[in-house]
C-alpha cells in the first residue's frame, strides 16, 4: 500500500508491507500533507493485539495534532500528541482482557516548511537523515541496552553482544504517559528524511538503504524499492517506511559536469567491452556455458548501463545492485572467489582504460571520470563485501550449530555423568563439576540452592498429613500410566508438603531426582516443566475431591502448592547451576581474546615501526600500489 | 594512473589536512559504525587517527603489502570486538571519502587538490579490494573447518 | 466471591505483599509475579499465550536490566509466601482462598518455566559466543603468526 503526496515543493511517499512470515500487519503510518505530519507506528502485543496498537495510537495522535496544531508550538505539538496517543493505548489496554500489555513504537515528523522539521520517537522505529549521498541516524533506540551504555553500566563492547539487546526501555502504551524524544532539523535542499520501522533496517543494510535513498528516483519508487529490499533480506517482520524528501537544488555546474561524463562514457561502452574481452571476461568460469557475447552482453554491458545511470543520477544503486546480483548468483552455485576476483578485476581494469582514454582528451572529464569510476568500483566491492560478510556468518552459525549438536549427542545419554577436565563443547570443563553428584548439594554455587535454607511454611500436623496423603493418592489415581514424571513428582511432593525441617533441603534433593541427567536445552528442560504442570492441574483437581472441610481442604492445597513452588524453584536452580560452566568458559575465552588483541597490537606497533625504516627504499619510479617490498 | 605530482607530495599536503579530516570523522563517527558512536571522543580519536596515518603511509609509499598486513589486522581486532567484516569495510570505505571529501573542499580547484582527491579513491578502492580479499581468505578457511567438522559428525 | 471481587481483595494486598513502603517510587522486586497473579485471577482460569508472554517480557526486562536469573526466582519465591499469609490472613473464605492459591501456583510454576527457559537459551548463547570468541582468536593467532614472521625478516634485512 503505497501513499504519495507533494505539497511546497516537498515530495513524500509511504509504504507498508506485511512481510513474508507475519499473517498480520501490525505497523500503521500517517502520512498527511495538508499537517506536514508523517508517522510510522509498529505495534506489538500477542494475538493481534500489535494492531489494535498502532491503529489506536495512530487515530489518536492524528486527531491531536488535527485539534492543537494552531495553539501549539511544533515540538510541544508532537511529544504532546505522542503521550495523548500512549494515554490512549494504555486505557484501552487496560479495558479489555485480550489488549491487556499491547503497546506500540512510534517515530514521527512535523514538516514545518521546506528547511525545518521537528522529528519525535519513542522506541526502535528510526528516523534517517539522507544529505550529499550521506545516511546519518536521527534517533537512537530505546532499548534497555542504550540506556545501560548512557548511564555508564555496560560497555560498548558488552552492549554489542547483550542477549537482550532488542527489549525495548520505551513504548506507547506501556504506562499512561511516555517519555519522548524531540528535536528539531534543519533541511536542505536535496535533502530525504526516512522514517521507518524495524522490519526495515532489521533485514537490510544500511549501505543499501543508503544507495536506494540516494537513488534520485522518485520518494514512491524508493519507498516501494526499500520495501522489496527488506523481503529479499528475510522479510521476517512487517515493513513501513515514508519517504520525505526536501525540495531538489537548482541544477549545479557539477551536475551539468556529470551528465556531460555520463554520456562520454556511454559513448565509450564498445572499447569497455573490447578491453573486458582482451581481458578474457567470456574465459571466466562464471560465464561458463555463455557464448562470448552473451558473455559480455550480460555482464560487461550491464556494469556499462549501472555506471552510466549511477554517473547520471550521481547514486550507486544500480552498480550496486548489479555487483550483488553476480555475486550473488556465483555464491549461490557455490562458486568460489578465485574467479569472481578475477572479473572484477577485468571490469576494473577496462574502466579505468576507458577514462583513463577519455582523460587524453579532456583532462578534467578524465578526472572526473576516474574519482567517479572509482566510487563505482568501490560500491560494487561493498555490495560483494556485504555477501561475503553473509555467508561468513552462515558458515559460523553452522559451525556453531554442529558444536551445538554434539555436545546434545554426548548428553543425550541416561547414564553420563560430568566428567573431569576439558570435554571441549560438552560444556563442561570445571574440574570442580567432576564431583558434581555431591557438590551440588553440598556446595552448590547458585546461592538458592543452599539446602540449609530456612523456608516459610505454615506447618502440619496428623489430620493435614493425612489429607495430603489422601488427595495424593486421589491424584495418582488420575495420573496415566505412561505420565511417569508426572507419577514421580507428585511422590516427592508429598514428601516435600510433610517435611517440617523448615529447610529447603527435600526440596533440593526432590529436585535432583527429578532433573537426573539431562541436555541443557528445550528438549531436556521443558518436559519438566510441562509435568509439573500437569501435576498442578491434577492436584488442584484432586483436592476437591477429598472428604473434608473446606477449610482442611484450603491447608491441604496451601501445603501441597508451597511444595509444589518449592520444587519447580529448586528445579530451576539446577538449571541455573548446569548453565554456570558456560558463562565461565565465555569469560575465560574473553580473557584470552583481550590477551591477544594486546599482543597483537603489540607487535603490529612494532612491525609499523620497523616498515618505517624501509619507506626511504621505496622506488617512487614505480607505479603506485605496485611499490614497495612487504610481504604479507 | 597518472599522477603528474609524486606521491610524496600529495602525502605531505594528506597531512596538512588530516586533523580536518579527523575532526569531520568524530563528528560523524555514528554514522561510520553504531560502536564508533558509543565510544567516548578520546578513544575514537586514537582509534581513528590510526587508520588516517596509516592511509596516509599507503598514499606515500603505495606499498599495497604493508596495506594488507594493517588491513587484516585491524580486521582481527574488530572482530574480537564483535564488529563484522561488512561494517569495517563500510566504515573504511567511509574514511577514505571523507578525507577526499574535506581535500575536494579545502583544495578545490587547485592541482594538488585534484590529484590528492584522485589518489584518495584510489586508496578508498584498493582498500575495498583488499579487505573483501582478507575476508574470502577467513571464509575459506572456515569452510575448511566446516568439512571438518560435518565429516566428523556424521 | 466473585471474578472481580477476588481481584480487588488481592489487588489491596499489593503493598503488603510487595512491601512497597521499602522501595518508594521504584518498582518493587516481585511486582511483575503479583501482577501476574491478579490479571491470572481476572482471567479466572487457566493461563492464555497472552498472559505468559507479558509474563515473559516482565521477566526478559528484569534480565536486561541486570537482574540475575536467581535474584527473580527468589524474589517470585518471596511473593508468593508472603502472599500465601497475606489471603490467609485477609480472607475468610476457604474456597475463596483456594482459588488464589491455586492462580499463585500456576504463575510460580509459569516464572520458573520462563526464567529456565531464559537460563537456558543464555547457555545457547554463551556457547555460541564462546565458539565465536575461539574464532576470532584463530583469526587473531593468523595476523600474530604473519606479524612475527614480518618482523623477523625486516628485523634480518636491517641486520644486512
Amino acid at each position: 500500500m503505497t501513499q504519495t503526496t507533494s505539497q511546497g515543493g516537498i515530495r513524500v511517499a509511504g509504504d507498508t508491507n506485511v512481510g513474508k512470515v507475519r499473517t498480520t500487519n501490525e505497523d500503521s503510518m500517517i502520512v498527511d500533507p495538508i499537517r506536514g505530519l508523517y508517522v510510522v507506528l509498529d505495534g506489538m502485543g500477542g494475538a493481534n493485539a500489535g494492531d489494535v496498537a498502532s491503529q489506536t495510537a495512530r487515530d489518536a495522535i492524528r486527531d491531536y495534532v488535527i485539534h492543537n496544531r494552531t495553539t501549539m508550538e511544533p515540538k510541544a505539538l508532537l511529544e504532546a500528541a505522542f503521550m495523548h496517543g500512549s494515554a490512549t493505548v494504555f486505557g484501552k489496554a487496560q479495558a479489555s482482557r485480550e489488549h491487556h500489555g499491547m503497546g506500540t513504537t512510534v517515530v514521527g515528523c512535523l514538516v514545518l516548511d521546506p528547511t525545518r522539521a521537528v522529528i519525535a520517537h519513542v522506541g526502535d522505529s528510526r528516523a534517517y537523515l539522507l544529505r550529499n549521498g550521506r545516511i546519518q541516524m536521527l534517533t537512537r533506540d530505546h532499548t534497555i541496552v542504550e540506556e545501560l551504555v548512557d548511564r555508564g553500566l555496560l560497555t560498548p563492547d558488552e552492549a554489542e553482544r547483550h542477549p537482550h539487546k532488542n527489549v525495548l526501555s520505551r513504548n506507547l502504551g506501556a504506562k499512561p504517559d511516555a517519555k519522548v524524544d524531540v528535536s528539531e532539523i534543519e533541511l536542505k535542499p536535496g535533502d530525504r528524511l526516512m522514517l521507518c520501522s524495524d522490519g526495515l533496517y532489521g533485514y537490510a543494510s544500511v549501505e543499501a538503504i543508503q544507495y536506494l535513498l540516494g537513488s534520485g528516483d522518485a520518494p514512491e519508487h524508493v519507498a516501494r524499492d526499500l520495501i522489496d529490499l527488506a523481503l529479499r533480506g528475510g522479510g521476517g517482520d512487517n515493513v513501513t517506511t515514508i519517504v520525505i524528501e526536501a525540495p531538489q537544488p537548482p541544477q549545479s555546474s557539477t551536475q551539468v559536469v556529470r551528465t556531460s561524463g555520463a554520456i562520454a562514457w556511454w559513448q565509450r561502452r564498445d572499447r569497455f567491452l573490447e578491453i573486458a574481452k582482451d581481458r578474457g571476461l567470456p574465459k571466466n568460469p562464471i560465464c561458463r556455458g555463455l557464448a562470448p557475447d552473451e558473455a559480455l552482453d550480460l555482464i560487461a554491458t550491464s556494469l556499462c548501463q549501472a555506471i552510466f545511470h549511477d554517473l547520471e543520477k550521481s547514486t550507486g544503486v544500480n552498480v550496486w545492485t548489479f555487483a550483488q546480483n553476480i555475486a550473488g548468483g556465483w555464491f549461490e552455485r557455490s562458486g568460489e572467489w578465485a574467479p569472481l576476483r578475477a572479473l572484477m578485476d577485468i571490469l576494473a581494469t577496462a574502466a579505468r582504460a576507458v577514462v583513463d582514454e577519455i582523460g587524453v582528451k579532456d583532462a578534467n572529464l578524465g578526472f572526473l571520470l576516474s574519482v567517479a569510476v572509482s566510487r563505482a568500483l568501490v560500491v560494487a566491492e561493498l555490495a560483494i563485501g556485504g555477501l561475503l560478510a553473509a555467508r561468513l556468518d552462515c558458515v559460523d552459525s553452522e559451525l556453531i550449530q554442529f558444536h551445538a549438536q554434539q555436545h546434545d549427542r554426548t548428553y543425550s545419554q541416561p547414564t553420563l555423568e560430568p566428567t573431569t577436565g576439558d570435554t571441549g563443547d560438552t560444556g563442561v570443563d570445571n574440574p570442580e563439576l567432576a564431583e558434581s553428584g555431591e557438590r551440588f548439594v553440598d556446595n552448590p554455587t547458585v546461592p538458592f540452592l543452599r539446602a540449609d535454607r530456612p523456608i516459610t511454611s505454615p506447618g502440619v500436623n496428623a489430620e493435614l498429613i493425612a489429607a495430603i496423603e489422601k488427595t495424593i493418592t486421589i491424584a495418582r489415581a488420575r495420573t496415566s500410566h505412561k505420565a511417569e514424571l508426572v507419577k514421580q513428582i507428585l511422590a516427592v511432593l508429598e514428601s516435600i508438603a510433610i517435611d517440617a525441617t523448615g529447610t529447603f533441603a527435600s526440596a533440593v534433593l526432590a529436585a535432583r531426582e527429578i532433573y537426573g541427567v539431562r541436555p541443557v536445552d528445550d528438549t531436556g528442560v521443558m518436559p519438566l516443566f510441562d509435568a509439573f504442570d500437569q501435576a498442578r492441574i491434577i492436584i488442584a483437581a484432586s483436592v476437591h475431591q477429598i472428604t473434608a472441610p473446606d477449610a482442611l481442604r484450603a491447608k491441604v492445597l496451601r501445603a501441597l502448592s508451597g511444595a509444589h513452588q518449592r520444587l519447580v524453584g529448586a528445579t530451576t536452580g539446577l538449571v541455573l547451576e548446569a548453565v554456570a560452566p558456560y558463562s565461565v568458559r565465555l569469560r575465560q575465552a574473553q580473557a584470552k581474546t583481550s590477551q591477544m588483541r594486546d599482543q597483537v597490537a603489540s607487535a603490529e606497533r612494532k612491525r609499523a615501526e620497523l616498515e618505517r625504516k624501509f619507506a626511504s627504499t621505496i622506488d617512487q619510479s614505480q607505479p603506485w600500489e605496485t611499490r614497495g617490498n612487504t610481504e604479507w | 594512473m597518472f599522477l603528474a605530482m609524486s606521491t610524496a607530495a600529495l602525502a605531505r599536503a594528506y597531512d596538512e589536512l588530516r586533523p580536518r579530516v579527523l575532526e569531520r570523522l568524530l563528528d560523524m563517527r555514528a554514522t561510520l559504525d553504531p560502536s564508533l558512536g558509543r565510544l567516548d571522543e578520546a578513544t575514537a580519536r586514537g582509534q581513528m587517527n590510526a587508520v588516517l596515518e596509516h592511509l596516509g603511509n599507503f598514499l606515500a609509499t603505495g606499498d599495497l603489502g604493508s596495506h594488507r598486513a594493517f588491513l587484516q589486522t585491524f580486521i582481527a581486532m574488530r572482530a574480537a570486538e564483535a564488529q563484522g567484516p561488512a561494517s569495517v569495510l563500510a566504515m573504511m570505505v567511509a574514511i577514505g571519502e571523507t578525507a577526499a571529501q574535506v581535500v575536494q573542499e579545502q583544495l578545490a580547484g587547485t592541482p594538488d587538490g585534484s590529484e590528492l582527491t584522485l589518489l584518495l579513491t584510489r586508496v578508498t578502492s584498493s582498500t575495498a579490494r583488499a579487505v573483501n580479499d582478507i575476508v574470502a581468505e577467513e571464509l575459506e578457511r572456515r569452510l575448511a573447518e566446516w568439512h571438518v567438522v560435518a565429516k566428523g559428525g556424521s | 466471591m466473585s471474578d472481580v471481587d477476588l481481584v480487588e481483595a488481592v489487588s489491596v494486598l499489593r503493598d503488603e505483599v510487595l512491601d512497597t513502603a521499602e522501595h518508594g517510587d521504584r518498582d518493587p522486586p516481585g511486582a511483575e509475579v503479583f501482577d501476574a497473579i491478579v490479571n491470572a485471577l481476572m482471567i479466572g482460569g487457566e493461563s492464555i499465550p497472552g498472559l505468559d508472554l507479558a509474563l515473559h517480557d516482565s521477566v526478559a526486562r528484569r534480565l536486561a536490566w541486570g537482574d540475575s536469573e536467581a535474584v527473580v526466582l527468589s524474589d517470585a519465591e518471596v511473593v508468593f509466601d508472603r502472599l500465601m499469609i497475606a489471603v490467609e490472613r485477609a480472607l475468610g473464605d476457604p474456597p475463596d482462598r483456594m482459588v488464589i492459591i491455586e492462580a499463585a501456583t500456576q504463575i510460580a510454576v509459569t516464572v520458573a518455566r520462563v526464567v529456565s527457559l531464559a537460563a537456558v537459551a543464555r547457555a545457547a548463547r554463551d556457547r555460541a559466543a564462546r565458539l565465536r570468541e575461539e574464532m576470532a582468536q584463530k583469526q587473531l593467532q593468523v595476523v600474530l603468526d604473519k606479524q612475527r614472521s614480518s618482523i623477523v625478516r625486516m628485523e634480518l634485512e636491517t641486520e644486512l
